[in-house]
């Protein structure tokens, strides 16, 4: 059973994808899991473990993973290890909120050009063609996990 | 009390408020339609208002009450970075970053200062038990290091970043700049690279035949010589790309490694201790009871010939919750008198937390009298508005400590014949002091006394046991466990508390005088041309009024530095 996973800031937030529709699905009864960063491996064994048996499918081994990475490249580079050979595919933060940030300027409105958007307590703004990333800004637009599915380009 | 409803979660709250108390809602979303202000500013102020509520926090998790602190200042930071509001306070930037990282991650540091050899790292060892600190007597330790406990031994080195370094070469620049840079130079386009590159004679040469001799006097005075020359004798220059800017480095090693490991990292005579910024050592072998929060900090000095190395000790006494200034008691000269007085200038409200420690009392001739006349005089010294505020606060904040002759007791059974021969050496001055003492008819303390019939050559257990505490290692230790370890989370939390404050207040300060501003505009927006005139002359008016008081706050300031370096002078010459 293939899931998507969403790399939060200490957390991961899992949907089920069909096509460009996403489901959010409540791991014992949150949208988000929380991961402790001191033990992300073990951490992830119990998450996979969890849903595992929350989907009823007896084990572990029939788990498969779309990733969408989140902001610090240690936790993801931890994380993407733990889930090991259950990931089908890793998608880039980077080049996914590129796309999520042109799709939201068409919108003038929201100022975008000028105040990016903020995603998991950074803010992130298009200059000379290239993403920049910096500290959470109170004038940006704010955006979280379900945004960032429904305006992403999936393949 | 005028109350408005929350349009979004339909409760009362004073009109005076802005956000909605329950739910966090901006109350006045409402009016700005009203008042007709831009579309831009209203989704400026709306979607500060919504941000505020996602504002990132780190969660605190040993204290409730620090958390609800955290999550207000951290917002409070946000606002500062909107740069539309115009608010710029770098102090106020400051102390919300030294609270927040005090929150984060709340360590309890003990800074242990004082001039180079003053015996910091000798006493460091005896507190912690072991010699993990180099005593040699030469490679003095160059590098900030903490020591704290752990459940595995290791030692986290941390380099400086390009940046840093480029800072730090720049105040070594300035130095050498500010002294021979003034006399003019033959054919001399960079003083530093001449400096770094060139023989004493070499360099001098480059200098009119006038000023040579001059130039030649400075140039061995030079504060920066020191770390110049050794910079250049230990080739430093060809290891710099190799350090600077490197990532932590994290290495797990056992116990009896730590010594040899710390060396390498923090010794003057490495090259790589140029490019060290700080060492954290974590020992496992620590007391059950020193809580894992406490950290042991060995500074380098205050007046390191490189400005930005004194700036990293000067930046940790203003942050650590409590000091240690070492001064050596057999010789207190102007430069350990200044390291104290400097300390108490930056440890603020702290006072009651700087303890000054008289180490080598094992080096006085006598160590009864001798220590009697230094311990009131430091007292006297010591007591005042610079100083301790009370003489009951400086006889209790005043210790002694043979820390040398306390690690050499500690480790008896592995001493050579030569050392336990200093233990020897010790006992004899000690009995020869309480001979002269009951000449002189001067009461000699009991632990002392119980010395008078130990027998020199081997000494027996209870002997070892007795010069150990005459060393006041002990009672050191028992202050900085009952005054500050076992206190350290109520110490901690007033001391977060105090910032709080601090920062409360200058951001009450900072929006009061924006606000001021803002209004002043609004109203002269509304006035005719007279009286944009005439707020303009008030305003140059005030400013004549500031420039004016600055000078004589200026003048005033050189006054009292003028005065404050006399009472220096003044106690140094009464202490030679």
């Amino acid at each position: 059973m293939k899931f998507f996973i969403i790399i939060g800031r200490n957390a991961l937030y899992t949907y089920e994808r069909d096509g460009q529709h996403f489901e959010p699905q409540f791991i014992e009864g949150s949208e988000l899991f929380t991961l402790n960063s001191t033990n992300i491996s073990e951490e992830v064994n119990s998450y996979m473990e969890t849903l595992a048996n929350e989907k009823n499918l007896g084990t572990i081994a029939k788990l498969e993973f779309e990733v969408l990475e989140g902001s610090e490249d240690r936790f993801n580079a931890a994380v993407v290890n733990a889930l090991g050979e259950h990931i089908d595919k890793v998608y880039s933060l980077k080049t996914t909120l590129m796309t999520v940030v042109k799709k939201l300027q068409r919108d003038k409105k929201l100022m975008i050009d000028t105040y990016g958007i903020n995603y998991e307590g950074h803010s992130y703004k298009i200059e000379n063609n290239s993403l920049s990333q910096d500290d959470f800004d109170l004038l940006a637009y704010t955006i979280h996990s379900n945004d960032v599915v429904s305006l992403m380009d999936c393949n | 009390m005028e109350t408005i409803t929350c349009e979004a979660c339909g409760s009362q709250n004073d009109s005076k408020k802005y956000f909605c108390s329950k739910c966090g809602r901006f109350l006045l979303a409402g009016d700005i339609a009203a008042i007709g202000v831009s579309s831009e500013a209203e989704l400026k102020l709306t979607r500060i208002a919504e941000n505020l509520k996602e504002n990132p926090h780190t969660d605190i998790l040993w204290n409730d009450t620090i958390d609800a602190y955290t999550r207000k200042v951290e917002r409070i930071q946000s606002l500062l970075k909107i740069r539309d509001l115009g608010i710029e306070s770098s102090d106020l930037s400051e102390k919300i970053s030294q609270f927040l990282s005090m929150c984060r991650k709340p360590d309890f540091e003990i800074a242990f200062v004082g001039a180079v050899k003053a015996g910091k790292s000798t006493l460091i060892n005896a507190l912690l038990g072991r010699n993990y600190a180099s005593t040699d007597p030469n490679p003095e330790t160059a590098v900030l290091t903490k020591f704290r406990s752990s459940e595995q031994d290791y030692i986290k080195v941390k380099f400086y970043s390009e940046k840093e370094w480029n800072e730090l070469w720049k105040s070594v620049t300035r130095e050498v700049n500010r002294i021979v840079g003034t006399y003019k130079k033959i054919n001399v386009p960079n003083v530093l690279e001449n400096y770094l590159n060139l023989t004493m004679e070499n360099f001098i040469s480059k200098y009119r035949k006038e000023d040579r001799s001059q130039v030649e006097e400075l140039y061995m005075e030079l504060d920066a010589n020191k770390f110049l020359q050794l910079y250049k004798d230990l080739d430093a220059k060809s290891h710099m790309k190799e350090w600077i800017g490197k990532s932590d480095l994290h290495k797990q090693m056992q116990n009896s490694e730590i010594e040899e490991e710390l060396k390498i990292w923090s010794s003057s005579h490495s090259a790589v201790h140029f490019f060290v910024k700080e060492i954290e050592v974590g020992i496992s072998s620590l007391s059950k009871d020193f809580p894992k929060q406490v950290v042991f900090v060995d500074t380098p000095g205050l007046f390191d010939p490189v400005a930005f190395r004194s700036q990293i000790s000067i930046d940790y006494i203003h942050s650590a919750n409590a000091v240690l200034v070492c001064v050596k008691a057999e010789d207190l000269h102007g430069e350990e008198v200044k390291t104290v007085e400097s300390v108490f200038s930056f440890s603020g409200h702290k006072r009651n937390k700087v303890f000054v420690i008289a180490t080598n009392w094992d080096k006085l001739n006598n160590v009864v009298v001798d220590w009697n006349k230094r311990y009131d005089y430091m007292i006297n010294s010591f007591t005042g508005k610079a100083f301790f505020p009370t003489k009951t606060m400086a006889q209790s904040n005043i210790l002694y400590a043979a820390s040398y002759h306390y690690n050499l007791c500690r480790d008896y059974n592995s001493l050579r014949s030569a050392q336990k021969n200093e233990i020897n050496i010790l006992l004899m001055k000690i009995q020869t002091a309480i001979e002269d003492c009951q000449d002189r008819n001067v009461p000699v303390p009991e632990n002392i006394m119980a010395l008078a019939d130990a027998q020199l050559g081997m000494l027996s257990p209870s002997d070892l046991k007795r010069m150990m505490e005459i060393t006041n290692i002990q009672v050191v230790n028992n202050v900085i466990v009952t005054e500050l370890v076992n206190q350290y989370a109520e110490l901690l939390y007033s001391d977060i508390k105090n910032l709080y404050g601090d920062i409360q207040h200058m951001v009450g300060r900072v929006a009061g005088e924006r606000k001021k501003t803002v209004n002043e505009r609004i109203t002269l927006s509304y006035s005719d041309m007279k009286e944009i005139e005439k707020k303009v002359e008030e305003t140059k008016q005030n400013r004549d009024e500031i420039q004016k008081v600055q000078k004589q706050l200026t003048a005033a300031l050189a006054s009292l530095n003028r005065s404050t370096q006399q009472r220096l002078e003044t106690i140094t010459s009464k202490l030679g």
